[in-house]
């Protein structure tokens, strides 16, 4: 029978395969799940990286797109339900670690053994006909008439709103906060006058800033940076008190499960390593205002459990979180 | 109803009444539904008022769904399309062959997509499909039907004991190699039950349907297009080593 | 430069492209591309730029640019085979073109569809080209003119066609069935407050419904249930008709292009609104503007021809404000926005400093990318109409298979399986009782948008709905909705029926 050889042959074919994982890793491509949607910040900035990895690596990485869910739970709970042999890793950002306390899934950030290739820092700046001039003026202004000026940002959980939050802890000013379904929508709305002060990365804002669209007030970190020639100041100069709260920065990079073998682990770090100090990866970083981290193995995961606790207790005290962080044993920020 | 739309009145039809009165009932759940979200106070951060709520656009929805159903059974009852005795028999009368193909097609989707490798679960959907349409033989029909519904049934019981296994393993290998199996033996019966020319034909048009379509989509979408497929087994695993072999040569 | 110069340098970029072989052969096999990914359903533009971006990514840059554009082009193209050949469209841009296109197909007539579609089609990316190079920072003003107001506006403007796509019988029920869309859009979380809405605690309905597989359930579940289950045959394939495209149509449709070519141009500009609004959108306004309204939907060439030009000029209304300010105007645009990045090219405001020529190459591109969607597309439309000649009992079930693909392949994710079957059921009951299916689709794209948009435009103005009135382009806005509303009003349609004749009289 025709049908027995070929399902004999199949049979013999998977098993091989099967056994082929056993060897050295990697031995067939790596699938890369992203768990925002295509073009965004974090696609693009592992798009870049893995595709420098993989010309250190014998096999290609393919990136795909897994999106939904709450703070991406869709697709990590894809990648965490896959087999933990480093043949699946998972693109992921600060965002992610909301996913346990919304309900999204039950695994806290500590599943993942991350790499973080870096993040853009945060920013606040106002439209271009705002009268304020300097963020000390507009937390003036805003105290005369608290919740009166309209501050965009993307939706409420995320990083930006969780920096205007953090800046109104730190000033005593209070905005009145418009949120948006993303960085891009908020800029668009300050540009146009919807919104007078706007809080989102600097990689996002650069374009507008250097158009003249939007004026930069102050950096949420603690020092300044140069764009194209004009200085930028920190907001903690004018309000020190900011370093109590500041800075909450971005963590853009991928992850394999934390149960993959040491030595997958070992040949993904020795990728990753060589790809962040590669020419074009710096370059990339440079030009599109990105902080590099570089960071993988356990400060990775440091950082990851520390955005965590951010992140899930800031929610929780909003009355957003719909699991309360401590069923997950998610530690208090200190 | 075998009748094709043209027949439609311009004034409605007796089964309008009927889902006049479900979309009353779906827009008052949709209403009492949004009435339980925050309505004012503080939400996540955000100054609520009654315009900011949750709750505005679903209401709007919910009010002007509920108007439209309202109209559509006074227009209805209005026309007199109820009074007329012959046109009451018509409406969405339970038609087998309808309910077979969206069986066919969620019993795919719910049964074997995520759980069997995509090209059997594939090869084997086609082969029912094609042989229940295609053939124009009642028994081959009835055969091909019960074996795709009995497997998918087979199927959910072991999900539903949690006996469903872990992708890439060889117990997944072995119910990917036994659904084929089940297919190639459905296939092999219907053979046996047809005996002209015309139907032999037809039977080798489906077979030829159902294991040309997966295999090539498969290829197509895992290997050309990247977009990895629902549940890779073994067949998808079988393909890949074949794949990398080849790009290994060169 | 001034334009002589730029006319110049705009012919030398076109040759000099010209001249590289591989250049041409990837242009062609990427267009290629394009159109089996709109022609698939569930393929999207968007998930190929995102493919293409991998694999472009050790290309040049004039390279991976020309890949990436012509199967931008491509597929938003491609998605008019499946809509006028099995009515069941390919992406959610060429939704609209179903409406016509099908019942063409039909009546025997596929060939010519496919070839006015071709046409149209090349002449929207060309006229969407020549606005992005001409009037760009114009159109870009414009465009950021459109704020939460705006929005909503252009949303309830899409939720008004809706009730002009009438079903056979009853004008409520095309209304019943935008309102049911715009029902379904409500489940998920919020988009404001990230509050759960409908979602009976099923985390797989958090991010809310997807367009994609409503509109491959919505659209090809009733075609295969439809046609098995009556045994006729799919189209009416004897009279294949001429594909090559039929000129004197597309000239007695001039001002249709040009009025859909100047709406593709405009939403394609306005951030975060594409191709699959625009078709809708000019398709709507094709039909209020007709002296034949009850034509569309019956096979009227300008329907199609007026989806597919807006579809098309998009392409080139989303590159502006990508171009201008690095802010993508359509989905496709972001991940194209994306692709450039990588290959170290951020547009902006800064690239015309950066590299002044790169605006006129890009238009060099669209005009190449547009020209090798035109050859593909009259090559390709002959052997594709064949494919109706396979039976249909043969041909329906590997549309079944491929709709399943197609709805898991955009987000990767079983759930959207489930959605696929059970909107396509319903939509099969719906369809039957003679209920309009389109206006279904509608509502699920523009639900958020409305929604989001309203209750942030009431946030700002503090409650006070009146802002609507005091913005220039809101009033445009609320201008053509109300005339939308009272085109469908008989009394109305009467009167300026009456005044156009005598108005002809006169003349």
């Amino acid at each position: 029978m025709r049908a027995k050889t070929t399902l004999a042959l199949g049979i013999a074919a998977a098993l091989t395969a099967t056994g082929a994982i056993a060897q050295d890793y990697p031995s067939r491509d790596i699938n890369a799940v992203v768990v925002w949607s295509a073009g965004g910040g974090t696609d693009t900035a592992n798009r870049l990286i893995l595709a420098e990895m993989q010309e250190n690596l014998p096999v290609r990485i393919n990136v795909t797109n897994r999106t939904g869910g709450v703070g991406g739970s869709v697709g990590m709970s894809y990648v965490f339900e896959q087999p933990a042999d480093g043949y699946t890793l998972a693109g992921i950002s600060e965002s992610v670690v909301t996913a346990g306390v919304q309900g999204g899934w039950d695994q806290r950030m500590d599943v993942w053994y991350p790499f973080i290739i870096g993040g853009s820092p945060d920013l606040v700046s106002v439209s271009s006909d705002a009268p304020w001039q300097s963020l000390a003026e507009l937390v003036e202004a805003a105290k005369a008439t608290p919740g009166e000026i309209r501050a965009g940002a993307s939706a409420a959980g995320s990083i930006h709103h969780l920096n205007l939050l953090a800046l109104e802890k730190g000033t005593g000013a209070t905005f009145n906060y418009i949120p948006y379904d993303g960085s891009a929508p908020a800029q668009n709305a300050a540009v146009a006058g919807e919104v007078q002060v706007i809080v989102t990365s600097l990689a996002e804002q650069q374009q507008l800033l250097q158009a003249g669209r939007l004026r930069p007030l102050a950096m949420l970190v603690p020092s300044g940076v140069e764009l194209n020639g004009e200085a930028i100041p920190s907001a903690f100069d004018s309000f020190p008190e900011l370093s109590e709260h500041l800075p909450i920065k971005q963590a853009i990079g991928f992850a394999v499960l934390d149960a993959a073998p040491d030595d997958v682990k070992a040949t993904l770090v020795e990728a990753f390593d060589a790809a962040m100090a590669s020419d074009k990866v710096q370059t990339w970083l440079g030009e599109n205002y990105y902080e590099a981290s570089g960071a993988s193995g356990d400060a990775a995961k440091e950082e990851f459990a520390r955005l965590e606790s951010l992140f899930a207790w800031t929610l929780h005290d909003l009355g957003a979180a719909s699991v309360d962080p401590a069923t997950l044993d998610i530690p208090k920020p200190n | 109803m075998t009748t094709s739309p043209s027949s439609a009145t311009t004034r409605g039809r007796p089964s309008d009444l009927w889902t006049g009165l479900a979309l009353l009932l779906i827009a008052a759940a949709m209403a009492g539904g949004a009435l339980q979200f925050p309505l004012r106070g503080t939400y996540a951060g955000v100054k609520n008022a009654w315009y900011v709520s949750p709750a505005l656009f679903p209401l709007i929805v919910a009010t002007c769904l509920f108007l439209l159903a309202v109209t559509l059974i006074v227009t209805t009852v209005r026309s007199g399309v109820l009074a007329d005795r012959s046109s009451l028999a018509s409406g969405l009368a339970g038609e087998g062959d309808v309910v077979l193909i969206a069986g066919i097609i969620a019993a795919f989707v719910v049964g074997f997509v995520p759980r069997v490798d995509f090209v059997v679960a594939g090869v084997f959907f086609l082969l029912a499909f094609t042989l229940a349409f295609h053939v124009h033989e009642p028994r081959v029909a009835k055969l091909a039907l019960g074996a795709f519904f009995g497997t998918t049934l087979v199927l959910l019981l072991m999900a539903g004991l949690g006996l469903t296994p872990v992708v890439r393993t060889a117990a997944a290998a072995i119910v990917d190699a036994t659904v084929l199996l089940v297919a190639a033996v459905t296939f092999v019966a219907a053979r046996a039950m047809t005996t002209d020319a015309t139907a032999r034909h037809r039977l080798r048009q489906c077979l030829a349907v159902a294991l040309a379509t997966p295999l090539l989509l498969g290829i197509i979408f895992k290997f050309l297009l990247l977009v990895p497929l629902p549940r890779e087994g073994l067949v998808v695993v079988a393909l890949e080593t074949v794949y990398y072999a080849i790009r290994g040569a060169f | 430069m001034s334009i002589a110069d730029q006319l110049l340098a705009f012919v030398a970029a076109i040759g000099q492209l010209l001249s590289q072989p591989t250049l041409v052969a990837v242009l062609l096999g990427s267009s290629l591309l394009g159109i089996v990914f709109g022609a698939l359903p569930g393929l999207t533009a968007t998930l190929g730029v995102g493919l293409l971006t991998t694999l472009t990514y050790g290309f040049d840059l004039d390279l991976a640019l020309v890949s990436l554009i012509a199967l931008y082009v491509g597929a938003i193209y491609g998605g008019s085979y499946s809509a006028i050949l099995l009515n069941i469209p390919g992406t959610a841009a060429s939704a609209a073109s179903a409406m016509d296109g099908y019942p063409m197909a039909r009546a025997g007539e596929g060939g010519r569809a496919l070839g006015l579609t071709t046409t149209a089609s090349f002449i929207g990316t060309l006229l969407g080209m020549l606005a992005l190079v001409l009037t760009a920072p114009l159109i870009v003003e414009l465009a950021l003119q459109f704020t939460s107001y705006e929005f909503f506006l252009l949303a309830l403007f899409g939720i008004i066609i809706s009730g002009s796509l009438t079903s056979p019988d009853l004008v409520v029920k095309g209304w019943i069935a935008g309102f049911l869309g715009l029902a379904l859009a409500c489940i998920g979380r919020d988009k404001l407050m990230y509050y759960p809405r409908y979602t009976f605690d099923l985390h797989a309905l958090d991010s809310g419904i997807e367009v994609v597989p409503v509109l491959i359930g919505a659209f090809a579940i009733p075609q295969i249930i439809g046609t098995l289950r009556s045994k006729a045959p799919l189209a009416a394939v004897q009279a294949v008709g001429r594909i090559i495209p039929d000129f004197r149509t597309i000239a007695r449709n001039l001002r249709h292009i040009v009025r859909s070519a100047l709406i593709g141009v405009g939403i394609g500009a306005v951030p975060g609104v594409g191709e699959d609004i625009a078709g809708w959108v000019s398709y709507g306004a094709a039909k209020n503007g007709s002296p034949h309204p009850e034509r569309f939907g019956q096979g009227e060439p300008a329907g199609l021809i007026s989806s597919e030009t807006a579809n098309n000029a998009c392409i080139g209304g989303a590159l502006i404000p990508l171009v201008t300010l690095g802010i993508p105007g359509s989905p496709p645009a972001v991940m194209l926005l994306g692709a450039l990045m990588l290959h170290g090219l951020t547009p902006g405001p800064m690239l015309s400093i950066q590299q002044p020529t790169f605006l006129v190459e890009l238009a060099a591109i669209m005009v190449l990318a547009s020209a090798a969607m035109w050859l593909n597309g009259i090559v390709l439309a002959r052997q594709v109409v064949k494919l109706l000649r396979v039976p249909a009992t043969l041909f329906l079930p590997i549309v079944a298979l491929l709709a399943v693909l197609g709805s898991y392949a955009l987000g990767l994710n079983i759930t959207n399986l489930y959605l696929m079957v059970a909107v396509g059921i319903a939509a099969y009951v719906l369809t039957e009782m003679d209920y309009p299916i389109a206006p279904l689709v509608i509502g699920v794209i523009l639900g958020p948008m409305a929604d989001e948009n309203l209750r942030r435009a009431l946030m700002v103005s503090q409650g006070d709905p009146l802002d609507f009135f005091t913005r220039p382009v809101s009033l445009v806005l609320i201008a053509a909705i109300l005339l939308t509303v009272l085109a469908q009003v008989p009394a109305w349609r009467r009167w300026r029926h009456g005044l156009l004749a005598r108005f002809r009289r006169k003349s």
